[in-house]
């Protein structure tokens, strides 16, 4: 519907344009006749249009009203786009947020890093400390993170224990002993899924 | 007839506002649901600053630690009570008060004694613990008092 009466718009206007200017017409004819078959045919078709409503008085008339109700359409597109876009942007926030809190993961980084962190605060050179982190594993699995040697990390340099539960992101969280850690060990199934590692003296001295 | 037309768009171009204050009340309607179905906050300041104290007394008693000389106590408290001050400059606060002095002695880390004391006011404050020790330098006893703090939350990052 709006395709033909888009169609009949333009081909108004074009007869408006030929009414005012009639030379041109004449020219273009012309030219179009001289160089392509299927242009003239379009050509006289406009042709025949203009003869049917050359003498109407309500053929301007009709056109502008068209025109007015294509740029209502057009008005009405845009405010619609801006309230389909602040809802996008908002559905977009909010499942971002709900998927992020999705089994608790966004808690659980927090818990196990502030838990880890205090376990090595306590900790001295030489000790083995070993962690039930059966809770982790279950909601990196629900999470579909690829590999669990990816859920724990430590970065000796900086003191930092990082924990990945979901895609995308993990929670690091600053221990103050300045103590190093290795032999990092994620032990499965015996008979819950364990986290071990050790304590070591700190290899560099920081300033 | 035209005034009025435009009257009316002014009037649906208003309608935005009721839009976006619907947004809110759902958006905040489902923040506080989700935290509070989840509970995300666990606040571990008080005992990250609770841990940096019995650390720092504990050090105390077992070393000799120099309080003459400032530099050489920092360089103590690292080495000694291996404590990373690269992390207690960025997240902790470690006050320490000789005697009876109004002055801090020593102060490594972001905040003050003032902002401890007012932590209960401000959620953005340092949790804090103080202790007292009593240590003898030269055949005189020496009270320091220990201000320890914490204001470190979790970091998140991409991965």
């Amino acid at each position: 519907m709006v395709l033909v009466v888009e169609e009949a718009v333009f081909k108004m206007s074009r007869i408006v344009f030929f009414r005012k200017f009639p030379n041109l017409i004449h020219e273009k004819e012309k030219t179009i006749l001289e160089h392509n078959k299927n242009q003239r045919f379009l050509c006289h078709q406009n042709m025949k249009y203009f003869e049917v409503i050359k003498n109407s008085e309500h053929a301007l008339e009709f056109i502008s009203r068209v025109l007015d109700m294509n740029k209502k359409a057009s008005q009405t597109l845009w405010e619609n786009t801006i309230y389909i876009v602040l809802a996008v942007v908002f559905f977009s926030t909010v499942l971002y947020f709900v998927l992020n809190n999705q089994f608790g993961s966004s808690f659980y980084e927090n818990y196990y890093s502030k838990e880890i962190s205090r376990a090595i605060n306590l900790a001295k050179p030489g000790d083995n400390i070993t962690l039930d982190v059966q809770k982790a594993t279950e909601i990196a699995q629900k999470n579909k993170l690829q590999s669990f040697s990816e859920i724990f990390s430590f970065d000796n340099t900086n003191n930092e224990i990082c924990v990945k539960l979901s895609l995308g992101r993990k929670k690091c969280y600053s221990y103050f002993n300045n103590v190093g850690i290795t032999n990092l060990q994620l032990k499965l199934a015996e008979p819950i899924n364990i986290l071990s590692f050790t304590i070591t003296e700190k290899q560099e001295q920081l300033n | 007839m035209i005034t009025k037309n435009k009257k009316a768009q002014t009037g649906d171009m208003l309608m935005v506002f009721a839009f976006i204050f619907l947004l809110f009340i759902i958006g905040t309607g489902i923040y506080f649901g989700t935290s509070l179905f989840f509970s995300s906050n666990y606040d571990f300041r008080k005992i990250d600053a609770e841990l940096l104290n019995k650390k720092l007394l504990s050090c105390f008693k077992e070393n000799n630690l120099n309080l003459e000389n400032l530099e050489s106590l920092k360089g103590e408290i690292s080495t000694l009570c291996k404590i990373n001050p690269q992390v207690v400059k960025d997240y902790m606060l470690i006050i320490i008060f000789k005697d009876s002095s109004i002055e801090p002695f020593l102060k490594i880390g972001k905040g003050d004694e003032t902002s401890c004391l007012l932590e209960d006011k401000n959620i953005n404050f340092p949790k804090c613990i103080t202790s007292e020790i009593v240590k003898s330098y030269n055949n005189q006893k020496t009270t320091l008092k220990i201000i320890t703090g914490s204001n470190q939350n979790s970091r998140e990052k991409l991965a």
